[in-house]
């Protein structure tokens, strides 16, 4: 049986429970298991940017936060020696720079913190409460100094402009980058962005090398160049290693070119640089008392014919002036130009033997050319010297080799016009001091004496010229001439020559069959036959001096006072042809050349040539003065085989 | 485990202690005390609309509703007078929802609590009885005075907060149910299913409130606490009279 006081017990129980009363027993909570913040797998990423690099200049850096998907950028903070520098907001990328110079040189950190939400969805990160961050740190040299520039490695010349290689680097810091083109006292700077330098070359078209003459201004100088790169910061500029280029004497090889006697042409060649300047302004002439010819002449190189005669034996001048009007400090600079070797032939020797004639003979078909030279013994020979077709020298005869004490002159050489021999007139002084004439008769192709004739000069100075069979002798004291048939061994005439000085005289043809006698009692021309003398001509105007005379296989040339040139028949007496002449009649010589059927007159620095079979006159003028450079103190023109020869030592064929 | 959870589960580990220990016969309909535990659903409860428009305003992710007035329980003690075939009782029931978000860096929870004291009557009709038991109609008049709390509680990252909102209401209804009791040894074991309807009472604010206070929807109309539903119980009847 159950107790009351039992039930009283559990009524107790119950009304304490009511006291106490109950609550709702919840669920517990929905738990999500996440993975904890982490930074595995995040990083930071600056470029340009290694450690340690050095920084020179104002430079500007990229930095970079990969992260996973879910996490996004709260902020990024950049610190330099733990100095905020920038900072971005809800960006995972950004820029910065640094700048040099606000800091010293040395070592450096740069700090980027980077904010950002942790990704893990959690309450606190929906709540914007979850935050976690990732650092790095950069450490990195300060050297507010520009980087050594990249050295130029080539310059080269290619298509008419001036190519520049280098080897880049990427790396490479600095304000302002130029190519330096660097000139002996002046520079020219070219900006070159970094694209360019990238490119590993450049090409100037800027450029023209040209040379300086000695009176002008350094900074105008252009004759060479020296090409560098140029790195520039706020503090410094360093030059980089170049390359040199200099002006080659060979870019402007002007030269002149024989046309003909009324005409030569002035060349150049293309110019290396010729796409750097089109053309440039080339003036020449042959002294001051002329016209300069201006040209204005393609870079590309040409030929202009200029409508003057050549003026043998002087040194033409001139200026080249580029027709650059961006670079006007580029002078004109004076040159002189040379003489185009195919068409001004040249034989310099001739100069310096001081001949005095020069005789294509037909018969050997060489050249024969009677000089004097001066010896290693310090004394005088007398030569001819043989030529062949080319002018290559065959053979040297030593006519005669003369004292040490006694210069020579009065030296000849004609050609016998039937024979092809020659005769070789020289006076020289003996060791008894006596004035000693020969006249010889060479052989044409041995030059071996034939016949030979002198005078020791016991009455007095005497000229011996043997033509023929004829030797005249003249007597400059007692100014007899006398003719000698040297192979009767007869003396047949005899006169004494009056009157001037300067316009007497008397001219023995070379076949020694004339006789032409100019003094004041009579002015006329004979022929020599058995012995005697046949009077052909007696002029009534007769020539102007004796010079201006030439008689060859039985004809007459000479330079009448009526301004004409006069040719007669001697057998006949009738002229056979006159042609005007306004050279004047003060001519030096006449010569004709039987080869080419021309006559060649040169009076003072000035001669002509007829062309008697054309009747075309063609002058022009030479230089005639040696100056004082004995023996001989002229210089000589020879028209022989159709031949201009120019005792200074060049010669011309004409037509 | 709460201090409301061991209390119950004290009582029920009496009850079975009860049945065990004391073994008797009885007669039907007895006068004694009663003491049971019920469960009941109150599927037409405007507080679980409520509640599902409160977590809607919260936007966490994970936040999810893991209670939302499913069930109500507690216990029932009463006395009961066979001869007037009437039993007077007083019924503690609580009810609630809950939802909640946690991980490694806190948690939100939004919980909201129904307690319901009621005193009622009972007044029983025999249907049938024999000696394995008796089954009886029992009716109901009820008065339930409720308190409803919502509570937000939030800590993350050991930061904690926390607001609270406390609401009562009186609410009256009438129940009908069936009620079997079985004697076993001095007690007699009951069981019964109910159906109660109530009209249910407005509820405001505890606190006095200028402008009512009361407890609104979404459209502004008032709730009530919406105890109706079945309730299912199982207990004990303690006679009085302890000889037979």
């Amino acid at each position: 049986m159950i107790k009351i006081n039992s039930a009283n017990s559990t009524l107790l129980l119950i009304v304490s429970l009511f006291f106490l009363g109950c609550s709702y027993n919840f669920s517990d909570d929905n738990f999500i298991n996440l993975a904890a913040p982490s930074i595995d797998g995040v990083s930071i990423l600056l470029d340009p940017f290694n450690d340690g690099d050095t920084i020179n200049v104002d430079k500007k850096l990229s930095f970079s936060i990969n992260k996973r998907p879910n996490q996004f950028a709260i902020s990024t903070e950049i610190f330099l020696d733990d100095k905020r520098i920038a900072s971005t907001s809800n960006v995972d990328s950004g820029e910065f720079t640094v700048r040099p110079r606000l800091y010293e040189d040395g070592e450096h950190t740069l700090r980027i913190v980077h904010v950002f939400t942790s990704g893990t969805g959690s309450l606190a990160e929906q709540l914007q409460q979850e935050a976690i961050s990732v650092e790095k740190e950069y450490p990195f040299i300060i050297n507010r100094h520009p980087s050594a520039p990249p050295t130029i490695t080539s310059a080269i010349i290619e298509n008419g402009s001036i190519t520049l290689a280098w080897k880049n680097d990427a790396n490479v810091e600095y304000v302002n980058a130029y190519i330096k083109a660097q000139f002996p006292a002046a520079e020219r700077r070219i900006p070159i962005s970094a694209a360019m330098l990238a490119e590993e070359s450049y090409i100037d078209t800027y450029t023209v090398l040209f040379p300086l003459d000695s009176n002008r201004e350094p900074k105008r100088d252009r004759s060479r160049v020296t090409y560098s790169i140029v790195f520039e910061s706020e503090f410094e500029e360093i030059n980089g290693q170049g390359a040199s280029l200099a002006h080659d004497p060979a870019w402007l090889d002007v030269s002149l070119s024989f046309v003909d006697l009324e005409h030569y042409s002035i060349s150049w060649p293309q110019h290396p640089l010729y796409a750097n300047f089109d053309s440039y302004s080339i003036s020449v002439r042959p002294d001051y008392h002329n016209d300069a010819q201006v040209i204005s002449a393609s870079t590309q190189g040409g030929t202009h014919v200029i409508d003057e005669p050549y003026f043998f034996g002087v040194q033409h001048f001139g200026t080249l002036f580029p027709d650059t009007n961006y670079d006007p400090y580029i002078p004109s600079y004076n040159y002189e130009p040379r003489l185009d070797e195919t068409t001004f032939q040249m034989l310099p020797i001739l100069d310096q033997y001081n001949g005095v004639d020069f005789i294509f003979n037909p018969s050997t078909l060489h050249y024969y050319l009677l000089a004097v030279e001066r010896t290693d013994n310090a004394t005088w020979q007398l030569n001819i010297f043989e030529y062949g077709t080319d002018m290559e020298l065959i053979n040297k005869k030593v006519v005669f080799v003369y004292d040490s004490y006694f210069n020579p002159y009065l030296f000849s050489m004609k050609m016998d016009p039937l024979s092809h021999n020659f005769y070789v007139d020289y006076l020289y002084e003996n060791q008894n001091s006596q004035i000693v004439a020969v006249s010889t008769e060479l052989d044409k192709f041995t030059l071996s004496t034939v016949r030979e004739f002198s005078d020791q000069g016991s009455s007095g100075t005497q000229l011996l010229q043997l033509r023929g069979s004829i030797l005249k002798t003249y007597n400059y004291q007692t100014k007899v001439l006398t003719l000698t048939n040297v192979e009767t061994n007869e003396s047949f005439y005899s006169t004494t020559i009056q009157g001037s000085i300067i316009y007497f005289g008397s001219y023995l043809s070379d076949d020694g069959k004339y006789l032409y006698l100019k003094h004041d009692i009579e002015d006329a021309i004979y022929k020599i036959e058995n012995n005697s003398l046949d009077k052909r001509i007696d002029f009534v105007t007769p020539p102007f001096n004796i010079f201006s005379v030439d008689i060859y296989d039985g004809l007459l040339y000479y330079v009448s006072t009526s301004n004409t040139i006069e040719v007669v028949d001697l057998a006949s007496g009738q002229t056979t042809t006159t042609l005007n002449y306004t050279g004047g009649y003060n001519n030096r010589s006449m010569d004709y050349d039987p080869l080419s059927n021309k006559l060649l007159l040169s009076q003072g620095e000035y001669a002509y040539v007829f062309d008697l079979n054309s009747g075309k006159i063609s002058g022009f003028p030479f230089e005639g003065d040696k100056i004082n450079n004995w023996p001989g103190n002229d210089y000589y023109l020879w028209l022989t085989n159709n031949k201009l020869m120019y005792s200074k030592g060049i010669y011309v064929d004409i037509e | 485990m709460s201090i409301s959870n061991k209390v119950f589960k004290n009582i029920i580990n009496s009850i079975i202690i009860s049945c065990f220990l004391l073994t008797i016969n009885v007669d039907a309909q007895e006068s004694g005390f009663n003491l049971d535990i019920n469960v009941g659903t109150s599927p037409t409860s405007p507080l679980k609309e409520f509640h599902t428009s409160l977590k809607e305003q919260v936007n966490f992710d994970n936040f999810k509703t893991t209670d939302n007035f499913y069930i109500n329980y507690g216990f029932t003690v009463g006395f009961t007078d066979a001869k007037l075939h009437s039993t007077i009782f007083y019924t503690n029931k609580v009810s609630g929802a809950k939802s909640s978000v946690a991980d490694f860096s806190g948690y939100i929870r939004l919980t909201n609590e129904l307690k319901g004291h009621t005193f009622g009557y009972k007044y029983y009709l025999p249907i049938q009885s024999n000696p394995n038991g008796n089954l009886l109609a029992q009716f109901k008049a009820l008065a339930t005075f409720s308190s409803f709390n919502i509570t937000s509680n939030t800590k993350v990252l050991g930061t904690t907060q926390s607001e609270s909102l406390d609401f009562k209401s009186t609410d009256l209804g009438v129940g009908a149910g069936i009620l079997y009791e079985y004697p076993i040894g001095f007690l007699v074991l009951r069981a019964y299913l109910d159906l109660d309807i109530y009209y249910g009472g407005k509820l405001k604010l505890k606190e006095n409130n200028p402008d009512g206070g009361f407890l609104l929807d979404e459209n502004g109309n008032k709730l009530t606490t919406g105890w109706t539903g079945l309730t299912f119980g199982l207990g004990i009847t303690v006679p009085f009279n302890s000889s037979k």
